[in-house]
């Protein structure tokens, strides 16, 4: 490898990205909403003065990654990534008008491959500059929340609105509404569920270790059961018992539905609940709470006060795990008729239609990246509150 | 007053208490030696019911703790310990305060008794109320623990090898601080220690368990004229015994109304000890004592430090 070579992670980005644009199209055009669609290479795609600023900006970072890394070429990094992330953004929303502009109403134009791999590679770039320049979480946040809101300015302004994955969604706008909703419906009514369940049991494991054994060995066992194995093996025993208790089935409670999701995603999403209850409050010194006890605090005043206090960040990184856990999972509750942004992704399925797949998929990620960067930053506060 | 009766805590089958009963009076300095594994600490713990008595009682002004509900005794009591376990998420202000908010004292009541605590433990409270334990010293830090654990103003003050962790020098500063703390508030003290000079040094009464079992309990100077057998003999000193009950007395305990010879005086409030040294380094067997005031008012001789 050259001594000249200072930055390796962002020169293989740079030339992943590189790869991907020159072998792959960066937005495709099909006849209809269910062909394939045909690439279009980006220097087709692109007009002039959008890929010259692409070009340029693509070579100033293969430059930077040659040069000693600094925090000035880590911040000079992260400018170029973003506004080259920002340009490419629009110039997909751009071109995609400019192709529907003369073509049937029936045409479609899609993001390719090389859109999403560029997009990807910029991502981590942003990601590696922000670390090499120590950002804390909050710094970060503010970033992340920057860039989410130009993308919202972006989408609301119409860039996007000749690509065929906002058509899709404009098709079915009432239908994502309700979609989003039950799917953070599922995910907090399981989350919170876990909590008051998982809560409890981790305070047992913490304080009787040697109760500690069946539970974990029984969450453990539920972890290791396929998810679409879970959701299908529910249906039997609710459908039996909404048919024997009458009234369930007028609550909702039956065998398909959003109950049995409740209830896989519950299952799930106990172990890690548990054990980082267990971990939280294991982790505090134990002479702290003789002292405690010796000063005269009630078992209740200490958790309170002590053990909930001290072990924040471990609870926080527990929700952090089941909360982007539950997201992801609450997908395969569609299977199941408990509906949410899995209801598209199967559709999709089902129809080889990629955008509609996609429409369940990417909020689903934004949703799962929302939820770990604001438990981030959470985790990030507590720990600063509670000096080492 | 506090009354130890037949005390007994079993491990299975092994007894680390066995039938301990001794009586610590109302304000006095006791401390509890043995070496480690002897059951001080489970004696000790057993006050405050951290650990739960097996059989026999104790009594604290006549009344039996295991009757009185352990968070509300505990209150009763300060409690130091070797790790100090300060609440490292809260202020030194917010640590002292605890057995006081939790016996709802009002705020303006807290913060003056903190500002007493802080003074009498020769702390800076304006530069320390606010900071984290971690931003102390470690001597400092069982300054606050000690303060902690005076906040409530307990009768009682049980506190476990709390020098333990420190350096010599900080270990020494902070005995002479709880023995001057001791005479100020009049507190009972159990002081659990494996260091016999500590507990010559600092007690009124000294207990000394082996192996779960009081083996002798007794005021410095009983323990070490009347050894009860020859591990409390090997244990207090063994071959310098003497030395140490010389410690333990004044020259002020053996002047007599001789005309003082020539030389430097030595203070009637000197340990013995220091008027020995004192004549090995001056060649010489007698020496004029002084008063509070500095006058002359008699001298000491190597003759009567040896008689009894």
């Amino acid at each position: 490898m050259s001594s000249a070579l200072r930055n390796r992670v962002l020169l293989v980005l740079v030339v992943i990205a590189a790869a991907a644009v020159l072998a792959t199209g960066f937005l495709g055009l099909a006849p209809n909403r269910l062909e394939s669609p045909k690439p279009i290479a980006l220097w087709h795609a692109l007009t002039a003065p959008a890929l010259a600023g692409t070009i340029t900006l693509g070579g100033l970072l293969a430059i930077l990654s040659f040069l000693r890394a600094t925090p000035r070429t880590a911040v000079a990094t992260l400018v170029v990534s973003t506004v080259l992330m920002l340009l490419l953004l629009f110039a997909a929303g751009e071109s995609a008008a400019a192709l529907m502009g003369s073509a049937p109403q029936a045409d479609r134009v899609s993001l390719g491959a090389a859109f999403w791999v560029a997009i990807f590679c910029l991502a981590i770039g942003l990601a590696d500059a922000l670390r090499r320049l120590g950002a804390g979480a909050v710094p970060r946040f503010l970033f992340v929340a920057t860039l989410a809101l130009a993308l919202a300015v972006m989408a609301q302004s119409g860039v996007f609105s000749a690509l065929s994955l906002t058509r899709e969604y404009a098709a079915r706008r009432d239908l994502f509404a309700t979609a989003l909703d039950r799917h953070g419906m599922l995910v907090l009514v399981s989350v919170a569920a876990a909590l008051v369940i998982g809560v409890p049991l981790g305070l047992l494991t913490a304080r009787k270790p040697a109760r500690a054994g069946p539970i974990f060995a029984t969450l453990n066992l539920l972890q290791t059961i396929p998810s679409i194995a879970l959701f299908g093996l529910l249906i039997v025993p609710l459908s039996a018992l909404a048919a024997a208790v009458p009234g369930l089935a007028a609550l909702g409670i039956g065998g398909i539905g959003p109950a049995p999701a409740i209830l896989a995603l519950v299952l799930y999403a106990l172990l890690p609940v548990v054990r980082n209850t267990r971990a939280g409050i294991d982790g505090v010194d134990p002479a702290i709470i003789d002292a405690a006890n010796g000063m005269g605090l009630s078992q209740a005043q200490i958790f309170w006060r002590i053990e909930l206090p001290l072990g924040m960040p471990v609870f926080l990184a527990g929700l952090r795990i089941v909360l982007v856990q539950t997201i992801g999972l609450a997908v395969i509750a569609a299977l199941i008729g408990a509906g949410g942004l899995g209801t598209f992704v199967f559709q999709g399925i089902g129809q080889y239609a990629t955008d509609l797949v996609l429409l369940g998929a990417i909020p689903t990620i934004l949703l799962a990246l929302a939820a770990d960067f604001i438990l981030a930053l959470a985790i990030e506060l507590s720990r600063r509150r509670q000096l080492p | 007053m506090i009354e130890f009766e037949r005390v007994t805590k079993s491990f299975g089958a092994r007894r680390a208490v066995n039938d301990v009963s001794f009586r610590v009076e109302r304000g006095a300095f006791c401390a509890l030696v043995g070496s480690s594994g002897a059951g001080k600490s489970t004696l000790l713990r057993m006050v405050n019911r951290l650990v739960p008595m097996s059989e026999g009682a104790i009594r604290l002004d006549g009344e039996d703790v295991t009757r009185l509900e352990p968070v509300a005794l505990r209150r009763r009591m300060g409690y130091v310990v070797q790790s100090i376990g300060l609440f490292p998420h809260w202020t030194i202000a917010q640590n002292i305060a605890t057995v006081p908010r939790l016996l709802g004292w009002p705020e303006a009541r807290i913060a003056q008794r903190v500002r007493e605590l802080l003074e009498l433990m020769r702390l800076d409270a304006a530069a320390t109320s606010g900071r984290y334990p971690h931003q102390l010293s470690g001597g400092q830090q069982q300054r606050v623990g000690v303060a902690r654990a005076l906040a409530g103003d307990p009768g009682l003050l049980l506190m476990d090898e709390p020098f333990g962790a420190l350096d010599p020098i900080t270990r020494e500063e902070l005995r002479v601080e709880i023995m001057r703390i001791h005479r100020a508030t009049g507190k009972t003290i159990l002081f659990v220690t494996h260091d016999i000079d500590a507990a010559l040094q600092m007690a009124d009464v000294i207990a000394i368990l082996r192996d779960g079992a009081l083996v002798q309990f007794g005021t410095p100077g009983e323990i070490l004229t009347r050894p009860a057998d020859d591990f409390v003999r090997d244990f207090v000193g063994g071959t310098t015994l003497g030395l140490k009950l010389l410690a333990q007395r004044r020259v002020a305990e053996r002047v007599r109304q001789a005309p003082p010879p020539p030389g430097a005086p030595i203070s009637r409030d000197a340990k013995l000890t220091e008027a020995l040294s004192q004549m090995v380094l001056s060649n010489t067997d007698t020496l004029p004592v002084s008063d509070a005031q500095g006058r002359i008012e008699g001298s000491v001789a190597l003759a009567d430090m040896i008689v009894p």
